[in-house]
């Protein structure tokens, strides 16, 4: 008799539900709000903030997107500019998988799952995943993310009609908390040089380029920039 | 569907859904093959800091219509207090609520004054 093929316990999904109910909840909660806002506030519909949630699940990415259409930027330069912040997926997506996926299961889970992982997964996969038993993990993070996504739909709309409401400088100041978080979220996050030479060569540059190449300008700033700083970061770690 | 309703539906499926779901694919990849640690990634990586940086300097200089009855000073101030209280409490939700209490504070409480 061969040995039990290992599988999924999927009744986990529904006590990944109760993830929602944490700090990096509440912080998301107050950002896909402010975004909303934002949303409104640069004149788009209700709908466009939902689709950007659904099928992105990446604040700096949707923010970036609808900035450049009102703009009319082309497909190509919103799809550089999106795609680059979307890079920093990559290693979240392996990471939350080396601690919860199953070995000689079937890809097509996680292939559903790295739809949702985000920063927030991420943070939650490190902090409550860890106790639980292997085949329980996957499931469970998979009814956390869908579980966020309902919620932040509806935050989304909260913030958008509340906009309508609320005194307009409150309204500006939660349309512009996105942005605010954006901005510390890098500074605490970096992690070498390098990281801090990028922050300060992609404030530095773009003033330039929306100059110089203002269909493009995030996306040279962030390519020349984030190169510099590599290159930069690079030369003090390894002196010749 | 009016014609610009459609472009910005295919915009956001192709510029933001795939553009994005992309690097989510390449993470399910990688998780048996690549190294995330190498300089490929580093690289990869302070290029996306820096395009978020950009993001942040172009809302504060450009800002959608919400934004525009605010100064770029009180914009600028909100970075400024948001990143000074996330480095004095280490924390950074204080920082983004600290950034929004600014903006409200400056605008309704100190630009009156002038």
């Amino acid at each position: 008799m061969s040995a039990e093929k290992p599988q999924y316990e999927w009744s986990a999904l529904w006590q990944g539900m109760t993830g929602v109910f944490s700090l990096a909840g509440l912080v998301m909660c107050a950002s896909f709000l402010g975004f909303g806002a934002l949303v409104r506030g640069m004149g788009y519909d209700v709908w466009p903030a939902l689709l950007t949630t659904a099928i992105i699940w990446a604040l700096p990415g949707q923010v970036i997107l609808l900035t450049l259409a009102e703009e009319g930027a082309g497909l190509l330069a919103t799809a550089l500019a999106v795609s680059f912040t979307a890079i920093r997926l990559l290693p979240m997506v392996t990471l939350v998988l080396a601690r919860s996926a199953l070995p000689g299961t079937s890809k097509t889970p996680l292939y559903f799952l790295a739809h949702f992982i985000a920063v927030t997964l991420w943070v939650l996969t490190e902090e409550k995943v860890k106790e639980m038993p292997r085949e329980r993990r996957l499931p469970w993070l998979t009814g956390l993310g869908c579980c966020l996504m309902v919620i932040m739909l509806g935050m989304n709309v909260a913030g958008f009609y509340l906009t309508g409401v609320l005194p307009p400088i409150v309204a500006a100041a939660l349309a512009f908390m996105s942005p605010c978080f954006f901005f510390i979220s890098l500074f605490s996050n970096a992690q070498g040089r390098a990281d801090y030479f990028a922050i300060a060569a992609g404030v530095l540059l773009l003033p330039f380029c929306m100059e110089l190449v203002p269909d493009y300008d995030l996306a040279v700033a962030g390519l020349a920039g984030g190169t510099l700083a590599y290159v930069a970061g690079r030369s003090r770690r390894v002196p010749a | 569907m009016s014609e610009e309703t459609f472009n910005l539906l295919i915009l956001i499926i192709v510029a933001g859904g795939l553009a994005t779901y992309v690097w989510r694919a390449l993470g399910v990849y990688a998780a048996q093959k690549l190294n995330p640690n190498g300089e490929l990634f580093h690289w990869l990586g302070c290029v996306a800091t820096a395009i978020v940086a950009a993001l942040c300097v172009k809302l504060a200089l450009a800002p959608p219509d919400i934004l525009k009855e605010t100064l770029l000073v009180t914009r600028l101030g909100a970075y400024a207090a948001g990143i000074a209280v996330y480095y004095t409490l280490s924390n950074a939700p204080a920082g983004v609520a600290a950034a929004f209490a600014t903006m409200i504070a400056v605008e309704e409480v100190v630009r009156p004054i002038f």
